[in-house]
């Protein structure tokens, strides 16, 4: 596997790759103005209502793309990064088989969800179903590979 | 396919843990569990340097048993 990372990388990439996913789920849901609110709470209306900030937008384009840089690195770190051995080279190719039929399931369901409750146009569900479904890959994948290699050996 | 193997008697016979066993073949403590509980087959190579630690021939550490063995090889 020359074109692998050594296996250390792995770690650093699940923490990237959970980060970046969490940053970018903010960044969609423009959750950055609560950040606003705590570090100048002197903007709040009488009211209680906060009004955007000018350069809120540009700030949360930004933040969105670097999350998705996160994201992207730190789930090539884990897929690319090397094995101790045969038997993980097999657990992450059925972890990824898994995490493939998740990703398909969980896209499909959603989608149907979608399609079939009034009130959303389909075409404005696509980023969510593809995010859902990356995020369902990432996690199927993490929590299959860990459960079999760490949880399901038991030391004798 | 069905492919028992006596690695868990051997390393009893020899009062080894798996960890022990594990740095001998150069793999992770998790590879021989796997092996042991006949959730993994080993390649060739594991195989052989597995047998080597026991100094016994592969045979007799992994056996392929009957129901493993497609009729049309039996006959």
């Amino acid at each position: 596997m020359a074109l692998s990372f050594p296996a250390r990388y792995r770690a650093t990439g699940i923490f990237l790759a959970i980060a970046g996913f969490l940053c970018l789920w903010v960044a969609s849901w423009e959750g950055l103005i609560n950040v606003y609110r705590i570090i100048l709470p002197g903007r709040t209306l009488p009211d209680g209502a906060y009004p955007y900030p000018a350069n809120f937008w540009d700030i949360n384009a930004a933040f969105g793309m670097v999350s998705a840089c996160m994201l992207t690195v730190g789930a090539a770190m884990v897929f690319l990064a090397k094995e101790p051995d045969e038997y993980f080279y097999k657990l992450r190719l059925e972890s990824i088989q898994f995490a493939v039929i998740a990703q398909f399931v969980v896209g499909l369901i959603a989608f149907a969800y979608f399609y079939f409750t009034p009130g959303y146009q389909i075409e404005n569900t696509f980023q969510g179903i593809l995010g859902l479904a990356c995020g369902t890959f990432l996690a199927a994948y993490v929590l299959r590979y860990y459960a079999n290699s760490y949880f399901k050996a038991d030391q004798d | 396919m069905k492919l028992e193997n006596t690695l868990r008697i051997e390393r009893a016979v020899r009062r080894m843990t798996q960890a022990e066993l594990a740095e001998r073949v150069d793999v992770s403590r998790q590879a021989i569990n796997a092996i042991e509980t006949g959730k993994f087959i080993p390649s060739a190579v594991l195989a052989i340097k597995l047998a080597r630690v026991f100094g016994k021939p592969v045979e007799d550490i992994f056996i392929l048993t009957e129901d493993a063995i497609p009729a049309e090889v039996k006959e």
